[in-house]
Formats: C-alpha cells, sequence, structure tokens
C-alpha cells in the first residue's frame, strides 16, 4: 500500500511541467529529450544521461564548491527535501556528486520501464509531461 | 492418506509460491521507485543542464594557455581579450554542445570556444573540455583543451 502511495506520489510528480526555477526557461520535454540524447537515436542511454546530469550538478551548484545544498537543490523544480534527505547518505546536509549520480541513477532506472538500459519515447513521455 | 499427503502437499507449494510473489511485491528494486531525486527533479535537472548560466557569478579570468605558439603570435591583444572573454563565459555559463563566439571587426579575426564536457576531480574540482576555433585571415584553427576552475573562479587551463 506505502509503495503504491509512493507510486501515485511518482506519477504526480512526473506530470508536472519541467521547469528551471532560476529562470528563465520553461523546456519542453522534446528540448529535454534533444539536449539529452547526444548521439541522436532518439533516445537518451544511461550514460548520456549521467552525462547530463554531471553538468546539471555543475549549473546548480551555485557557490562551485563541490556539493549541492538544500538550498541549491531547492532551485530545481520538482525538488523534494524529502528525497534530498534520503540522497544524503552521509547525512551531512549536502550532496557529493557519488550521492547525487547514486540518487538520479535510481531515477532512471524508475523511468526505464523494460530495463533496455535506455529511456525510449514513450518512457521519457512517462516521466516528464509537456 | 496418499491423497492427504497429495493436497498437503499442494498447500504446501501454493503457500511458497503466494510467499515468494509476496517476498517479490516487497522487494526494493530498481523499480521500486522509492529512491532517487523524484522524476520532476529529474526532468529539472536535464532542464538546468540545458538552460546553463545557472550561477548568476560572473565568468571570471582564464589562466594559462589558452592560445599559444604560432597562433597566438598572429592575434593582437584585442583579440586575445576578446577569445579570453568569450572563453571564460563559456566555460563558467554555457552548457555542453553550445558555443560563444568572438570577433574583432578592427582585425577580422573571430573565434568560437564550445565547452564539451563537464566533471569532477577527486578533489571535487570543476573541470571542463572544450573546443576552440579560430579564424586569422580566413584560415581556421581548432584545437581542444581542458579547462579547471580554480577556488577564485579563474579558470585554468590545464591541457
Amino acid at each position: 500500500m506505502r509503495r503504491f502511495a509512493l507510486l501515485l506520489m511518482m506519477i504526480a510528480l512526473l506530470s508536472t511541467n519541467v521547469v528551471f526555477a532560476q529562470g528563465q526557461q520553461r523546456l519542453t520535454r522534446k528540448q529535454i529529450m534533444e539536449s539529452a540524447d547526444k548521439n541522436r537515436d532518439g533516445k537518451i542511454g544511461r550514460v548520456e544521461f549521467l552525462e547530463r546530469m554531471r553538468e546539471a550538478f555543475f549549473f546548480v551548484d551555485a557557490n562551485k564548491d563541490g556539493f549541492l545544498t538544500l538550498d541549491e537543490y531547492q532551485l530545481i523544480e520538482g525538488a523534494d527535501p524529502r528525497r534530498f534527505a534520503r540522497a544524503d547518505r552521509n547525512k551531512d546536509g549536502k550532496l557529493s556528486i557519488d550521492e547525487f549520480l547514486k540518487a538520479v541513477t535510481e531515477d532512471f532506472d524508475a523511468a526505464d520501464k523494460n530495463d533496455d538500459g535506455v529511456l525510449d519515447e514513450e518512457e521519457v513521455k512517462a516521466w516528464i509531461a509537456d | 492418506m496418499a491423497m492427504l499427503k497429495h493436497a498437503c502437499r499442494g498447500t504446501l507449494v501454493s503457500a511458497l509460491l503466494v510467499a515468494f510473489l509476496l517476498m517479490g511485491c516487497e522487494s526494493t528494486g530498481p523499480k521500486a521507485a522509492v529512491g532517487g531525486l523524484g522524476g520532476a527533479a529529474a526532468g529539472g535537472l536535464l532542464a538546468a543542464a540545458l538552460g546553463g548560466k545557472g550561477t548568476g557569478i560572473a565568468a571570471g579570468t582564464i589562466l594559462g594557455g589558452l592560445i599559444g605558439g604560432a597562433i597566438g603570435d598572429r592575434l593582437d591583444a584585442a583579440d586575445r581579450e576578446k577569445a579570453h572573454a568569450a572563453a571564460s563565459q563559456a566555460l563558467e555559463s554555457v552548457p555542453s554542445g553550445q558555443s560563444v563566439a568572438w570577433r574583432n571587426p578592427d582585425s577580422g579575426n573571430s573565434g568560437v570556444v564550445t565547452p564539451v564536457r563537464t566533471y569532477q576531480i577527486s578533489n571535487g574540482q570543476y573541470c571542463r573540455e572544450y573546443t576552440q576555433t579560430i579564424n586569422i585571415g580566413g584560415e581556421k584553427h581548432q584545437s581542444y583543451g581542458t579547462a579547471c576552475r580554480q577556488p577564485d573562479g579563474s579558470w585554468k587551463i590545464v591541457s
């Protein structure tokens, strides 16, 4: 039951529009898909995804100290402090790049419904609403 | 008696099967969707990576040999200044795959700097690989390098 509630919560989160809260930009799913799909095969592979996430970490880390604080993380649309706390495995109040990549890999795996290691158009559609 | 034994065995198998299925339901595999930062946040992060320029921190200076050797000798001070400003902006604020161009109308020289990859090294320092194209007198010169961000906000060319 608890898992079902969490799943519903996740679906609700996935249906929100993607906005970069610092700014200024409201991006469509298509734009995001294209940005991550570096080899232009119409899918987002795990390596492509993690490469974009390393980049995201750099841009979201406002003071460039190599860690994401909760304040920095909360500038992202859809940020959930409880998830931040869970991702902060050593409980030091900030996310290292390793903690961050572990967490977003779990997101990738959750979105990869057929476990083929890539997110196809349907999986991305189910993941990010326009 | 034999029938009873058979029925018991059947019940046991069914019970084990149900237990196994329940165990499967309770497992916290990759599809459990209980970890991670959440799909919406992941989408927001991808948007951040695409949007770049998120820091609000002014681009710093470039340390080291952004343009060296014979190519550097053919650029004047204004060219160099513009090239450094473009590189600094690209490294600090522009997502990989997007370019910052510079042009000096007086000399006619121009260039483009494009970050191609971003990563952290073991001490937490950020490094970015980049490509650079410089047009001097109609000739195109391409190079590839790596710059790492220093604690003071400057970018040091390391290769």
